[in-house]
């Protein structure tokens, strides 16, 4: 025992060693050579094939945080705002638009306005580049076709189920992600009044506020709900899995214009479908603007979008692609893409609906 | 509902689970003593303990859905997946306990000479003297660990949508308080809130430390065991059974069903395969640290004097639950001259060692028992001989007698740091990030073939890794010993 004594000590102290290092630079777990540190909000399941090709296409490392379901986004939209001074991540893809738009209000993005960024129509992008957007999910009602097997899913009625009791109707809690989007155009569509006399409505009437979108799936595949509202992607997961379920963009109103003055697309009487694109940003003082560059021009290609549309998310491209080689889903989504609400204006009204809903602890 | 109310009903909640599993425990530990075969009683009794709460909270995520109009039921079925893993504990407590220090003898003469006419409520508050400091200890350290576990809990509750007490949801601190945590609050709203549930565990904490370390002698021996009645046994084993069939068996059969579907998935795991790495070697880490540091902390405690408060104050952290502790670690890595390590290892390595710490110290006393220690301090002296026979038999001795224990404790630690998924999520690196948080953000999309595959995986590969080490660990001590 006493020869090998020193081998072992010698063996431990090196073993050591290596953890010790390993524990202060994880960093050299994965290599030393470029690397880019990217907030995702984006569902990890389609982020991570789209991101690992980055890495084999560019040699770029990606160290990726992703979000919890249950917080969507907003975590991600106050941690780096607490992290202004000092940001850790590069790029922050999110999956929806307002909380973007809060951290360009807020100066933690830097413009940047790369290749990928010319390809994306005006209303998907900041004029100042600190924002582009891409590959979009619609917010939709879904249905139980056991439900609907009796009543064809229809705009009229879908809303008149909807104007009915709701113990078996469910949405994700509004104070995250889409439904924050979708209360904040109801905000400045309607009026705070009118908004929380309409929330104080469906609650009464036995809303169910599950958390997250994806709940609200699977309330309704699994025949707990007739109907609710979630996004496509969650919705097409559902379809995937060769549930009971059926959907229908959701349209909303707008009580100051008139039919005449509405979109003439298609037959609805409500004139605007919600669009919510993916969002990428490059944030300032990052640690690897190069590399965050090459990855805001690879998200915003092309190739990125229709890879994303071909995915089980099957997200509608903003840009310009190859319409062939969409699949129907995307391509029948596409159609409603033109009425999308403009949400670059909602700065204001999701900062004061947000405020609204933590007063009244809706977390 | 304000935080002051989900803290008092989560309090009340585990209050009551943990009076159940102190009354159970103690009616089923004299029959799981003396039970045959000894081997398969212990596997069925720890299985639902040791079932990971990801895997638990995945596998009634679809029930807590069922009951998504019923949230009382929905409340009352995770009241019940409470108790069914975590009274495991209770019945571990009153096996290994030590004996009371007031025999029933010296109980029994006491009320001999109890004075004729004494009025009743000096006959009670005797009594409850007598209980708390002789055989009710056990049942105290029952109750108490029962409790910190059932308060604690984040997964099941966070999985089964026990989240933030609107209309809808039952509640749980621990949800409303990561979810606030995750959702961007500021550490320091963080730490303020956690004082409140850290204030309600204090009040079961502290009375429970005041009363049980002078119970806790350095060697915890078994105490000698009745069989139990012949009515209990049958009702106990029964139970028993029941227990491991829904918090081990069910969540088991939901997984490798959609394992079994999944298989076509398996490109979709692999890639999880690095975060698994990764998780299996945080936890290695964090296991060998905590068993070293429980070594030390045991050998203090068999000193005595002030080294005991130094012991306390080691195990306390752990005891007040990953969550309240994360955040006091994230806070403290914030400290000027400890924030340039919040981006190391350093702040996750820290808060999943304090938290194993207080577990990995009660594994060692149990495991490394007085007449082991003397056997194996025999056996390394044989070590130190000239004769290389003598130094073979030996390795197999000390193998035998102190390396056996002691890898098979620290794989326990291992197991328990390995599933830990809130100090993960709140401390790691983006960079090295295990898989305890990507299961658990899966899971939120409800249970498919993928994350049943994905699940197989993160039990699997760390299984085939222990198998090998246990084979290579007798080679290892011979190795050293020759």
């Amino acid at each position: 025992m006493r020869r090998n004594r020193p081998i072992v000590i010698a063996a431990l102290v090196v073993l050591c060693s290596a953890a010790i290092a390993f524990a202060i630079w994880p960093e050299w777990l994965r290599g030393t050579g470029p690397s880019v540190s990217v907030y995702c909000a984006h569902d990890s399941v389609f982020a991570d094939a789209i991101l690992k090709d980055f890495e084999r296409q560019t040699g770029i490392r990606v160290d990726v945080h992703y979000d919890s379901e249950a917080t969507k986004s907003l975590g991600f939209v106050n941690q780096l705002k607490l992290e202004k001074d000092d940001p850790h991540c590069d790029v922050f893809w999110n999956n929806e638009l307002l909380g973007t738009m809060d951290l360009a209000q807020d100066g933690v993005l830097e413009p940047y306005k790369g290749t990928g960024y010319a390809r994306i129509p005006a209303q998907y992008k900041d004029d100042d580049g600190r924002w582009t957007g891409f590959a979009a999910r619609m917010r939709v009602w879904i249905v139980n076709t056991n439900w609907s097997a009796k009543n064809p899913v229809t705009e009229e009625n879908v809303q008149e189920r909807f104007d009915q009791n709701l113990k078996r109707a469910a949405i994700a809690k509004p104070i995250y992600g889409t439904t924050l989007t979708q209360y904040s155009i109801l905000w400045n569509l309607w009026g705070p009044d009118r908004l929380k006399k309409w929330d104080a409505d469906v609650r009464r009437r036995g809303l169910l506020e599950v958390a997250g979108n994806a709940r609200v799936k699977d309330a309704i595949a699994a025949g707990e709900c007739d109907i609710g509202w979630t996004d496509t992607d969650d919705y097409f997961e559902a379809v995937d899995d060769n549930k009971p379920v059926a959907m229908l963009p959701l349209l909303i109103d707008d009580p100051t214009k008139t039919p005449s003055q509405r979109p003439a697309k298609g037959s609805q009487t409500r004139p605007y479908t919600i669009v919510i694109p993916n969002t990428v940003s490059l944030i300032r003082a990052c640690r690897h603007p190069a590399e965050g560059k090459k990855l805001i021009d690879y998200l915003l290609s092309a190739e990125t979008e229709l890879a994303l549309a071909k995915s089980k998310s099957r997200q509608t491209p903003l840009g310009p692609v190859d319409a062939a080689q969409l699949p129907p889903d995307v391509r029948k989504l596409a159609a409603y893409e033109g009425q999308g609400y403009d949400l670059r204006s909602l700065e204001s009204a999701r900062r004061d609906c947000l405020a609204w809903l933590k007063s009244e602890s809706r977390q | 509902m304000s935080l002051a109310m989900i803290c008092a009903w989560s309090f009340l909640r585990s209050v009551v689970v943990a009076i159940a599993a102190a009354i159970l425990g103690k009616g089923l530990a004299a029959g799981i003593a003396t039970a045959r075969p000894r081997g398969l009683t212990w596997a069925f009794l720890l299985a639902p303990y040791l079932v990971p709460q990801l895997l638990v909270g995945y596998a009634y995520s679809r029930l807590a859905l069922a009951l998504i109009h019923y949230p009382a039921w929905n409340e009352a079925a995770y009241w019940m997946l409470l108790l069914l893993k975590f009274f495991p504990a209770a019945v571990v407590i009153y096996v290994f306990a030590p004996p009371s220090p007031v025999s029933d003898e010296a109980i029994h003469c006491q009320r001999l000479v109890r004075p004729p006419g004494e009025p009743w409520h000096r006959r009670a508050r005797e009594g409850a003297t007598n209980w708390i400091l002789g055989p009710g200890r056990a049942a105290i350290a029952a109750f108490a660990v029962v409790f910190l576990l059932a308060f604690q809990e984040f997964e099941i509750a966070s999985l089964m949508g026990i989240t933030s007490g609107d209309a809808h949801s039952p509640v749980s601190w621990t949800v409303w308080i990561f979810d606030a945590h995750a959702g961007g609050l500021p550490l320091a709203e963080s730490l303020r809130y956690a004082l409140l549930p850290l204030g309600f565990e204090l009040l079961v904490l502290l009375p429970a430390l005041a009363v049980l370390p002078s119970w806790m002698t350095p060697s915890l021996r078994t105490p000698e065991a009745s069989s139990g009645s012949s009515v209990t046994r049958p009702l106990g084993g029964a139970f028993v059974l029941l227990a491991a069939m829904l918090l081990a068996g069910a969540p088991s059969v939901i997984v490798l069903r959609g394992a079994a579907n999944g298989l076509g998935s398996l490109s979709t795991t692999l890639p999880m395969f690095r975060e698994i790495v990764i998780g299996a070697v945080i936890a290695a880490a964090v296991a060998v640290l905590a068993c070293v540091l429980a070594r030390l902390v045991l050998s203090a405690n068999q000193r005595g004097g002030g080294r005991r408060l130094a012991v306390a104050a080691l195990g306390l952290p752990g005891l007040l639950g990953p969550l309240v502790l994360s955040l006091m670690i994230l806070g403290l890595f914030q400290m000027p001259g400890l924030r340039r390590l919040s981006e190391s290892l350093v702040p996750l390595l820290a808060a999943l060692v304090l938290f194993v710490l207080p577990r990995a110290i009660v594994v060692l006393a149990v495991t490394g028992s007085t007449k082991r220690r003397e056997g194996a301090h025999c056996a390394w002296l044989l070590a130190e001989s000239p004769s290389a026979a003598q130094r073979s038999s030996a390795g197999r001795l000390i193998d035998d007698l102190d390396a056996k224990s002691l890898f098979w404790s620290a794989v326990l630690v291992w197991y328990w740091a390995y599933w830990e998924m809130i100090p993960s999520a709140l401390l790691a690196p983006p960079s090295v990030m295990p898989f305890s948080v990507l299961l658990y953000n899966f899971m939120h999309y409800g249970q498919n073939a993928v994350l049943s595959t994905m699940l197989i995986g993160a039990i699997g590969l760390p299984i085939a890794a222990i198998v090998i080490l246990s084979r290579l660990r007798p080679l290892f001590v011979r190795l050293v010993m020759r």
